[in-house]
């Protein structure tokens, strides 16, 4: 008799992936928690084709540290979105490095199977670039809560599991956030209305 | 509260989404744990044959997929997933959408021309002149198809536990 995966408990379906080697099981978590992590990776890069490659590795990297996982009631959500900070992290430091090199090279081709919202999608690339540039000055770790709690919408005590901290830490590094998002209201507004090229369109670029 | 309109949240594309779900589980299956309850003597016998052969070769996985996606191809400068990476597409065209054919090659000549160097997370804006060195590299096949070309040896793609690139 077949198991009913998509009934499943994320902590069932872990155990089933990690100890009896169920492919399935791992493929309904991702399927169940794809697209959250998705949206998540989009928030902290801008790029839906950056996000893409990143959903792909903090699954990856999920399973290559799946004795590590934590789960928050019975949710894996919050710690694969702690994954997707390292893996954002990792990634945008490249950019950084990167920005006035990969400025240069032409944009990518559009992609055949987003062009019905290509608009929408276009939108939000601009939207979250202002948003990314806005947060620019706050620390890492305040810009991570951020986008855990305004953004992907976990709770405190989720968000500590993405973190890895005491949910206090994680109240008062919110607070601290915000408070500095709303003190560089006034710097933000100059210097990031401006901002034109997307991350999307500097990473598909290469040499030959 | 969240980022995204409710009704407008993204949704991962379908061929990433399949591509990245059977990879997955097909690396579930490869690298899970062996379940635990094993006849002692055929423990035994596993433990034994292990002794007497020549290596860890024994227990390498051999695990390949062909590269289906030819339309770029990743050349990493650290055997690393989440490491630096150059996206390339057509030669001579950077940003088009093209065909790699030979994605080992195309990421060898990017060393050897100097804009990549092997644990360097950047690229390389004004390289030297002359031939710059060239690490032994390997072929994987990434998640959506595409070729991915790691610094490495043998066995690099199952650590990276990605597919090696089968041969055509």
């Amino acid at each position: 008799m077949g198991i009913d995966w998509a009934s499943a408990s994320d902590q069932d379906l872990w155990s089933h992936a990690a100890i009896d080697g169920a492919g399935e099981a791992f493929g309904e978590l991702f399927e169940r928690h794809a697209d959250r992590v998705y949206a998540h990776c989009f928030s902290r890069t801008g790029s839906w084709s950056m996000a893409e490659d990143l959903t792909s590795v903090v699954f990856l990297e999920a399973w290559r540290r799946r004795n590590e996982v934590r789960f928050s009631g019975d949710s894996a959500l919050p710690w694969l979105l702690g994954v997707a900070n390292n893996a954002t992290r990792n990634a945008q430091r490249s950019l950084r490095r990167h920005n006035l090199l990969l400025a240069k090279l032409p944009p990518p081709g559009e992609e055949a199977d987003i062009a019905a919202d290509a608009a929408a999608r276009v939108d939000q690339e601009r939207l979250a670039e202002h948003l990314l540039c806005a947060m620019a000055g706050l620390r890492q770790a305040e810009q991570e809560v951020l986008a855990l709690c305004d953004w992907a919408g976990l709770s405190y005590a989720e968000a500590a599991v993405a973190t890895g901290v005491p949910e206090g830490t994680v109240r008062s590094r919110l607070f601290r956030a915000r408070q500095h998002l709303r003190d560089l209201a006034d710097d933000n507004q100059a210097r990031c209305v401006r901002v034109t090229r997307s991350p999307a369109r500097l990473l598909a670029g290469g040499h030959a | 509260m969240s980022y995204f309109h409710p009704g407008r949240a993204p949704v991962l594309p379908a061929r990433r989404r399949k591509a990245a779900r059977l990879q997955l589980e097909e690396l579930v299956r490869r690298t899970a744990k062996t379940p635990r309850r094993r006849h002692p003597v055929a423990v035994a016998a596993v433990i034994a044959i292990a002794l007497l052969s020549s290596g860890a070769a024994a227990f390498a996985v051999v695990a390949h997929q062909p590269v289906t996606n030819t339309h770029l191809a990743r050349c990493f400068t650290s055997a690393s997933v989440s490491g630096f990476a150059t996206v390339i597409s057509a030669p001579g065209r950077p940003g088009s959408v093209g065909h790699v054919a030979k994605a080992h090659n195309q990421c060898a000549d990017l060393y050897r021309d100097g804009y990549l160097k092997k644990g360097v997370r950047r690229e390389i804006a004004r390289p030297a002149g002359g031939d710059h060195p060239v690490p032994h590299l390997v072929v994987c096949t990434w998640n959506d198809g595409s070729a991915a070309v790691f610094p490495g040896q043998k066995g690099t793609c199952a650590r990276l536990d990605l597919p090696a690139a089968a041969r055509r």
